[in-house]
């Protein structure tokens, strides 16, 4: 879990980076709430999710997390996406989901993509959803650093 | 060894890979073809295919012909509001995310498959996954 501390009426969320990987990985959590319909709204997810400003979107999620719910929040198929990668082009479901940072009371609705064909084993945070933050990485430290203004 | 077989392909691909095949200035259309068939299993051998749920399968398409048959009609009546879709019609229009979770757990509760639209909301179709070498599986 995240340390929460209070540094003149900011808020800052820290998180160790992931050292399942070297380099070691930033990473953010999140709790994100699906419309799962056999459980209460209260009931969220908590998320480590990898930073990987490479990617566009808000919040890629692994195929077995997405098929936990969120095919009840989905977009229609015509607002699904499709990404340019060197692999080729990988076509993506889209969810609605209701995302917010651990002790923060505010909640925000974000949009959450799978890949649609290919399984997918890891879960990210992009630039859609990293552009409403501050975020320090502190590579020595290798924490994360996320900061509400 | 080299084995001689013979393949039926449309006339499109072939247009594509005659094209690639010049564009690379590579000697046979044979070596074209098998430099793209090489690359191609390259990346398939990276990747899992992964194989959706039948039933969410079905439902996500009597949904979505439910909801191109009354988009229309909800872009000039409900902007800015959540339209609720499932079972091949439209539930409710609701005012809040959480509303809609709501709507579906109460009115359809043994759904595998809903849609949840803002009207308004315009997304990136299409975008560029920076990462080399992405690993997808």
């Amino acid at each position: 879990m995240g340390s929460n501390r209070r540094e003149n009426l900011v808020n800052e969320y820290r998180w160790p980076y992931d050292r399942s990987e070297t380099p070691s990985f930033p990473t953010i959590e999140v709790n994100i709430i699906s419309p799962t319909l056999n459980v209460e709204l209260q009931t969220s997810r908590t998320l480590r999710l990898k930073v990987d400003t490479g990617y566009a979107g808000q919040i890629m999620l692994s195929t077995d997390l997405y098929n936990q719910g969120f095919h009840l929040a989905e977009l229609p198929e015509e607002k699904f996406g499709m990404y340019r990668t060197a692999a080729g082009p990988v076509e993506v479901k889209r969810a609605r989901a209701m995302v917010r940072l651990p002790s923060l009371s505010a909640i925000v609705e974000g949009i959450v993509e799978t890949p649609r064909r290919i399984h997918f084993d890891r879960n990210l945070a992009g630039r859609g959803l990293l552009q409403q933050f501050q975020l320090l990485l502190d590579g020595p430290k290798a924490e994360s650093c996320l900061t509400l203004g | 060894m080299r084995i001689r077989r013979t393949f039926t392909l449309s006339e499109k691909l072939l247009r594509e890979i005659t094209d690639f095949r010049w564009r690379n200035h590579i000697p046979s259309l044979s070596q074209a073809l098998e430099l793209i068939l090489t690359r191609a299993l390259d990346v398939s051998s990276q990747v899992t295919v992964h194989q959706e749920d039948d039933a969410v399968q079905a439902e996500r398409e009597i949904n979505n012909k439910a909801y191109r048959q009354i988009k229309a009609t909800l872009v000039h009546e409900k902007q800015g509001s959540f339209v609720v879709i499932a079972n091949g019609s439209l539930l409710a229009c609701a005012g809040t995310l959480e509303d809609a979770y709501s709507i579906l757990r109460q009115k359809v509760p043994t759904a595998r498959h809903a849609i949840i639209d803002r009207i308004d909301e315009k997304l990136q179709a299409e975008a560029v996954w920076e990462a080399i070498g992405e690993r997808i599986s």
